[in-house]
C-alpha cells in the first residue's frame, strides 16, 4: 500500500520547509512606517474653491425667471393685463401685424376665391 | 515616529496583551506597535510566503499588512481579533499581488518543479521537507491558505475557518481535501519520504 496514512502525512507536514523571516525585516518596516508617517503629515490641502461669485451670479439669473412667474401668477389670477401694459393686448398685437404686412386673412380669402391675381 | 520597531522585535518577552498594545497603537505608540510587529511578524511573513509561494515580493507584501494595521489601528475592534484579521489582510494583499503580476501567474496552479535534487549535495531531510512545501505549493490557493494555517502556523480549525471567513464545517471540507490531494502528490514518493523521516530520527 503505497498511499499516505493520516499519522505520516501529519509527520511529513511537520517537516515542510518553514521560511525564516529576512533579516532587516524590521528595520526595512520602521523605515517605511517612518515613511508613511511623514507622508502623512506633509499633506497641502488646496485652497478651497471661492464659490461666492458663482452664487450671486445664479441668483440673478433666477430673478427675472420668478419675476415673469409671479407676474404670470398676478394675470392669472386678476383675469387682465395692467392698464399699463393694455396696449400690449392680443388684439392690438394683431392690428399692428395687419398694418406691417399687405397682405392679410382677408386677402387670403379673395386669392381662394380667383378675386387676386 | 523614532520607535525602534527594529530593536524591539529582538527584545525579550513581553507580556501586554493584544487589546493593551492595540490601544497603544492608536495612541500612536509606536514602541508597543513594535512589540505587535514582533508578536507577529513571522505569521504574517509565513502565509505571505506560502501564498505567493516562497517569492522575493513576500517580505515586502508582509510589511504591507503592518503598515496598514499601523495606518489605522482602531479597526481592529476586538483585540481577540488581530491574528486573524493580520492573516486575512496578509491573505488578501498576497492575492492583489498575484493580480498585479505582468505576466498572470495563476495562484492555483503555479510551476513548481519537484525535480528530486542530487542526494550526494542535499541531504535527505531537506529534500522531503522541500517536496513537501513543493507539493503544498501546487494545491490550490484556499486549500493552501488552509493547510498553512494550520500545518504551519498551529491555528486551531475554529480560529483559521474565522481567518477564512468560512463556518468550521466548509473549513473542515476544505482541509480534507487539501489533504487528500496531498497525499495523491506525496504518495509516489511514501518509501523516500518516510526514509527521510526515519533517518531524522
Amino acid at each position: 500500500m503505497n498511499t499516505l496514512s493520516d499519522n505520516e502525512l501529519d509527520r511529513l507536514l511537520a517537516t515542510a520547509k518553514q521560511p525564516e523571516v529576512p533579516r532587516g525585516f524590521a528595520e526595512r518596516l520602521q523605515a517605511r512606517l517612518e515613511n508613511a508617517d511623514a507622508a502623512n503629515t506633509s499633506v497641502v490641502t488646496f485652497p478651497q474653491r471661492n464659490t461666492t461669485g458663482v452664487a450671486r451670479r445664479l441668483w440673478l439669473s433666477a430673478l427675472p425667471l420668478a419675476a415673469s412667474l409671479v407676474f404670470g401668477i398676478w394675470v392669472g389670477a386678476n383675469g387682465s393685463l395692467p392698464e399699463s401694459l393694455a396696449g400690449l393686448t392680443p388684439t392690438a398685437v394683431t392690428d399692428a401685424a395687419d398694418q406691417l404686412f399687405d397682405i392679410g386673412i382677408e386677402d387670403t380669402e379673395s386669392f381662394v376665391n380667383g378675386e387676386l391675381s | 515616529m523614532k520607535a525602534d520597531v527594529a530593536t524591539l522585535t529582538l527584545s525579550g518577552l513581553h507580556h501586554e496583551s493584544d487589546a493593551d498594545l492595540l490601544a497603544a497603537a492608536v495612541r500612536r505608540d509606536a514602541k508597543a506597535f513594535g512589540r505587535l510587529v514582533a508578536r507577529y511578524h513571522a505569521l504574517v511573513f509565513h502565509v505571505v510566503w506560502h501564498l505567493t509561494k516562497g517569492h522575493a515580493e513576500a517580505e515586502d507584501i508582509a510589511q504591507e499588512a503592518f503598515l496598514k494595521l499601523w495606518n489605522n489601528p482602531s479597526q481592529i475592534r476586538e483585540a481577540a481579533a488581530l491574528k486573524g484579521w493580520l492573516t486575512r489582510v496578509a491573505h488578501n494583499l498576497a492575492m492583489d499581488w498575484f493580480r498585479k503580476q505582468p505576466v498572470q501567474v495563476s495562484a492555483d496552479a503555479a510551476d513548481v518543479s519537484d525535480d528530486r535534487p542530487d542526494a550526494e549535495s542535499r541531504m535527505q531531510k531537506h529534500w522531503a521537507g522541500e517536496r513537501i512545501t513543493k507539493a503544498v505549493h501546487r494545491l490550490p490557493e484556499r486549500q493552501r491558505f488552509a493547510v498553512t494555517l494550520v500545518h504551519f502556523e498551529h491555528f486551531t480549525q475554529a480560529d483559521a475557518a474565522a481567518a477564512m471567513e468560512l463556518s468550521v464545517d466548509a473549513f473542515e471540507s476544505l482541509l480534507a481535501r487539501a489533504r487528500r490531494a496531498l497525499k495523491d502528490q506525496l504518495s509516489g514518493d511514501r518509501q523516500d519520504l518516510l526514509a527521510a523521516l526515519t533517518e531524522e530520527g
